[in-house]
């Protein structure tokens, strides 16, 4: 059962692993930071990106003061009730972004790759190796 | 779903739970009035397919042969589900089918507060999964760990810190799956099914029925079998709420109309409660007073669900990392289902039911609105949302018993086989004693340790969740921390009074320093981690060693580096 799976599964995650590898090799040759699409992909700005991203949708919701009003209404429906619907919409796309980046900088397996050292030793290297500089 | 589903908050600080205004079911008649044949033909067919499917899945998604001879196998399901599955599972695990009773209940009856914070918290705790799970996911992945105890274990070394997180969590889970026999139990009572009966063991039969397939099941196929009917369950819940928030409100009026009746009802039961002399207790939109209330329900809420067992194991049956973070995109999917479900507790007021329980608002909503056949795709739906949850949470817990009870303290030697087949034989238990103390016991006592349940997990967050990266706090002074907590969260939920509860009269109680009423467990929390934090800080300076780190030893100079070791983590702690 586990043998069959693992079979299944080595591709797909040689697939990010191995794209890391050159993308941190990359960022690292080039100095990383000269153009727009260098920025993009720079692994500590995503993160930085990642935790804003997160960070205001939790401070949103937990103001309860900014929201907490009956108007203006919505198809009816008061500015409180809305308005914590809208941050849900609001926080599914920026989670959605995240991943994007995430996946984009190759931090989408920040140091963990350590974990899945079962799966084989390609993916300790790079992953680990990038972030400690 | 969690913490507090039950547990009310009322405006003016007086913390009142909707359990409080409910009576014990089997009680309610007054509305429902006889046996409702259509309903339940409808109702029978479709849990008998259910059913079915079920039985299946012991073949399902199966690489080998044989009997589910690993824990990974029968508990985790070959840690192999992808995207899709993770979505129906992770969904369904921890939106139950008590939370679809309970959430609109609260909101017929309460409001805002004790309602919608639910939208509040499953809104925010996607970010909390996003940042914590695939970490956990990795690291248990890395070395075989099944349940949140196992990780406890392997970080810090301590045996005894492993067994305080065990035993939390199967006592927070275990009134949990008694709570879903709650749900199942308000919608056979809508049906009237066996209420004409004098005799409890007929009365009960359905739901002793129900759970005695859902046993069975569970014991072949392990997490398949709720994996599998998550499929179902899920299908049919949104079909139902989908058609529900289509057709219903339109009828009444439109949601401007609907929103505008609860408010009305709301001012003329608070209006009533100050003449009787009584706090107002009904929230329409919190005010500054309810502000903390609100927040620290809806934060502590959302840090609390993830540290509950049955929902780490969705969480690792899944294949990948990634597929845990994808999900969290679409995931607050079902955060709006549960939006929509509580609105619907609005819709009820509009539409004109009337029931001193609550937690009947939603089924005789549908019995009232929908034509017979379609009330009985609803109450299908609600049932199945009760056994899916049910089901994980008697795995989780019979996880942690075999775990860390049974492997970590009476035979350290057990073969895999062996753990699965205790872990099978533990489920069993789990599950009929749940049974015997929803049947035997009034329902108000599983809705007081629910909700107990949800400040005591609460405890268990800086062990699990900070254990997750480093520095690591020592292992001495998060037991310290976990100890206090618990005792402070459990004396005060037990000193809180309700006009019709003498003890455990709600989740809120005044924070000391603040002067505002506040989550129970938030409050524990604080305490629970600055204890931690001294605790390790003083140790540290005594040159007191911490317990061996399993995680770190693998491959040498792996050490994660600790620069990054807080940075991804902006959500729990905002």
């Amino acid at each position: 059962m586990t043998k069959d799976r693992r079979v299944g599964e080595r591709p797909r995650r040689r697939g990010p692993a191995h794209l890391d590898r050159t993308r941190r090799g990359h960022r690292r040759r080039g100095g990383g930071r000269t153009s727009a699409g260098a920025l993009l992909t720079s692994a500590p700005l995503a993160r930085v990106a990642t935790a804003l991203v997160l960070g205001c949708q939790v401070a949103a919701v937990l103001l309860v003061g900014t929201y907490a009003r009956r108007g203006p209404r919505l198809w009816g429906v008061p500015f409180f009730y809305w308005y914590s619907l809208m941050w849900l919409v609001i926080g599914a796309a920026g989670m959605a972004g995240c991943v994007w980046l995430l996946g984009r900088s190759g931090t989408a397996h920040p140091r963990v790759a350590v974990a899945h050292a079962t799966t084989g030793a390609q993916a300790d290297g790079p992953a680990d190796g990038g972030p400690r500089r | 779903m969690s913490a507090s589903g039950a547990a009310a908050v009322q405006a003016g600080g007086v913390p009142v739970p909707v359990a409080a205004v409910q009576v014990p079911a089997g009680e309610v008649q007054a509305a429902a009035g006889g046996f409702h044949g259509a309903q339940f033909a409808v109702f029978a067919v479709l849990l008998t397919g259910v059913a079915l499917l079920g039985v299946f899945a012991a073949r399902w998604r199966r690489g080998g042969t044989g009997a589910l001879a690993s824990l990974d196998d029968w508990g985790l399901a070959g840690r192999g589900f992808g995207g899709f599955v993770a979505w129906f599972l992770i969904g369904g695990d921890i939106f139950t089918a008590y939370t679809f009773v309970a959430v609109p209940g609260a909101m017929y009856a309460t409001g805002a507060v004790s309602g919608w914070y639910a939208v509040a918290y499953t809104t925010m705790v996607w970010p909390v999964v996003f940042v914590l799970m695939p970490r956990l996911w990795s690291l248990s992945h890395r070395h075989g760990y099944v349940t949140p105890a196992d990780l406890v274990r392997g970080r810090y070394g301590s045996r005894s810190l492993a067994l305080a997180v065990a035993v939390t969590g199967i006592l927070a889970t275990m009134p949990y799956i008694a709570l879903q026999l709650v749900g199942l139990q308000a919608v056979l009572e809508v049906m009237g099914v066996g209420t004409g009966s004098g005799n409890a063991f007929v009365r009960d039969l359905p739901v002793i029925i129900a759970f005695g397939v859902l046993a069975v099941c569970t014991y072949t196929a392990g997490l398949r079998a709720p994996a599998l009917i998550a499929f179902a369950k899920d299908t049919l819940i949104y079909l139902v709420v989908a058609v529900a928030i289509i057709v219903i409100p339109h009828r009444v009026g439109g949601f401007g109309a609907v929103f505008d009746a609860a408010e009305g009802k709301f001012d003329a039961a608070n209006a009533a409660a100050t003449a009787a002399g009584r706090h107002p207790s009904a929230v329409f939109i919190p005010g500054p007073k309810d502000f903390l209330a609100y927040g620290t329900l809806a934060l502590g809420s959302a840090m609390a669900l993830f540290m509950y067992p049955h929902a780490i194991t969705g969480v690792l049956a899944t294949r990948s990392r990634e597929v845990i973070r994808r999900n969290t995109a679409v995931l607050p999917l079902y955060t709006l289902l549960l939006a929509f479900l509580a609105l619907l507790g609005y819709v009820a007021i509009a539409a004109g039911v009337h029931t001193t329980n609550p937690r009947l608002a939603i089924p005789l909503l549908f019995d009232q609105e929908f034509p017979p056949w379609f009330a009985g795709v609803a109450f299908t739906a609600i049932a199945v949302g009760a056994l899916v949850p049910a089901a994980i949470m008697s795995i989780a817990a019979a996880n942690l018993f075999t775990r860390t009870i049974y492997v970590g303290h009476l035979r350290p030697a057990a073969t895999a086989a062996e753990e699965a087949k205790v872990s099978k034989i533990a489920s069993l238990l789990v599950k009929a004693g749940a049974l015997v103390f929803v049947l035997g016991l009034d329902t108000q006592n599983s809705i007081n340790l629910q909700l107990l349940g949800g400040v005591w997990i609460m405890q268990t967050f800086p062990a699990v969740a900070l254990g997750l990266w480093r520095p690591r706090l020592h292992r001495r002074a998060l037991l310290a921390g976990w100890l206090v907590g618990m005792v402070y969260g459990t004396w005060q939920a037990y000193e809180q009074h309700s006009p019709l509860a003498h003890h455990f009269g709600g989740s809120l109680a005044t924070v000391p320093g603040l002067g505002r009423t506040g989550y129970i467990a938030v409050t524990a929390f604080a305490l629970n981690l600055a204890i931690a934090v001294v605790g390790t800080v003083l140790l540290r300076l005594g040159g007191v060693a911490n317990g061996p780190d399993e995680t770190a030893a693998v491959p040498a100079g792996t050490a994660l580096p600790s620069p990054r070791a807080d940075q991804p983590e902006p959500a729990p702690s905002p």
